[in-house]
């Protein structure tokens, strides 16, 4: 083809990335948005992200299949992982004085699970999409920011 | 308490609407949803994301902004912080997808031709995933000025400056410096 007027260009540029309008239900997840946030909140630190690109260089093939997040807030450490899928088990630690209490958040509602003496838990039969964790250990509260499971 | 920060520019409208909206005004937040949806998802989608991705990062995104949104300094600049959390989770997205198709790469994610494409001959094809990987490595600001320019009809330029925090008389010229840098990386159009 011949060199494209901007006009062109941009019709071009619109064919190749998509052209299609805003589903509605993304419109209406977004606006519902504000509602499950917190204005001032505070988030954890997110420490280690295995899918950085840092992360991933010189990683063994197979340890890189799983995810793994490690975040930190105040006196509790928080580490996560699971293999990447349309159904996940996400399982993780909490390392804490008096870990009580750990809740899966998700868009659709919220579940907790058990914590072992180790400050071990997991959330099986997880869907792939948005989630984030809270921890509660004595006074200290641990928030991580939203991410995709 | 909310932070309060100086602002050094006018407030745009987009700003006040973020203003309004880090003091917890969900009329705010809605406006500003319906301004720049089409930025936000065409973003996701720029990536090559199927659709069940780009609604996953958009969904993301659109939580994540919601959650930190009073830690943005500049309300000015909400479009270009809004697309910086997409870009982020939209290359998570792809790097969690190599991991699930260890044969793939990013940068064939980036420059393949998308399956919309799948019908068209090999060099339209070529053409396509060589105007992604060119797009994809403007600067964002481009970006978003060319992603506006993509709707039907073309968001006017006193609506591109609104939502870009950048004044109208400035948007034709970013126009055609970026259309310029697109066809340099590009290259040929044959």
């Amino acid at each position: 083809m011949t060199e494209p007027t901007d006009d062109e260009l941009e019709a071009l540029v619109a064919a190749v990335i998509g052209d299609s309008p805003v589903p509605s239900a993304q419109t209406e997840f977004a606006i519902e948005a504000f509602s499950l946030a917190r204005l001032d909140e505070e988030l954890a630190d997110l420490v280690f992200d295995s899918t950085s690109e840092s992360a991933l260089a010189g990683v063994r093939s197979n340890e890189a299949d799983r995810i793994h997040h490690s975040y930190v807030q105040g006196r509790i450490t928080l580490d996560i992982e699971w293999e990447p899928g349309p159904i996940v088990t996400l399982s993780g630690q909490i390392d804490a004085e008096s870990p009580q209490e750990v809740i899966l958040r998700r868009p659709d509602g919220d579940r907790s699970a058990d914590l072992n003496e180790f400050g071990e838990f997991s959330f099986p039969q997880a869907l792939r999409g948005p989630a984030r964790i809270t921890c509660i250990a004595g006074d200290q509260r641990l928030e991580t920011d939203w991410f995709m499971l | 308490m909310t932070p309060v920060f100086l602002y050094s520019e006018p407030m745009s409208r987009v700003g006040e609407l973020v203003v309004s909206a880090q003091a917890g005004d969900k009329a705010a937040w809605t406006e500003l949803v319906h301004e720049f949806e089409t930025l936000v998802w065409r973003t996701a989608r720029s990536y090559r994301l199927n659709e069940a991705d780009a609604h996953d990062v958009c969904q993301t995104a659109w939580l994540k902004a919601a959650t930190k949104l009073h830690t943005l300094r500049d309300p000015n600049r909400f479009a270009g912080w809004i697309t910086t959390i997409v870009d982020r989770e939209a290359l998570n997205t792809l790097r969690r997808r190599q991991r699930e198709v260890p044969s793939s790469t990013l940068h064939s994610f980036e420059t393949e031709a998308s399956p919309d494409h799948a019908h068209e001959p090999v060099e339209a094809q070529e053409l396509a995933g060589r105007i992604r990987a060119a797009f994809l490595q403007l600067s964002e600001q481009c970006r978003n000025i060319i992603t506006l320019r993509t709707t039907e009809p073309p968001t006017p330029y006193a609506q591109i400056a609104e939502l870009l925090g950048v004044p109208v008389g400035s948007i034709g010229s970013y126009r055609q410096r970026c259309l310029a840098s697109l066809r340099v990386l590009v290259g040929e159009f044959a």
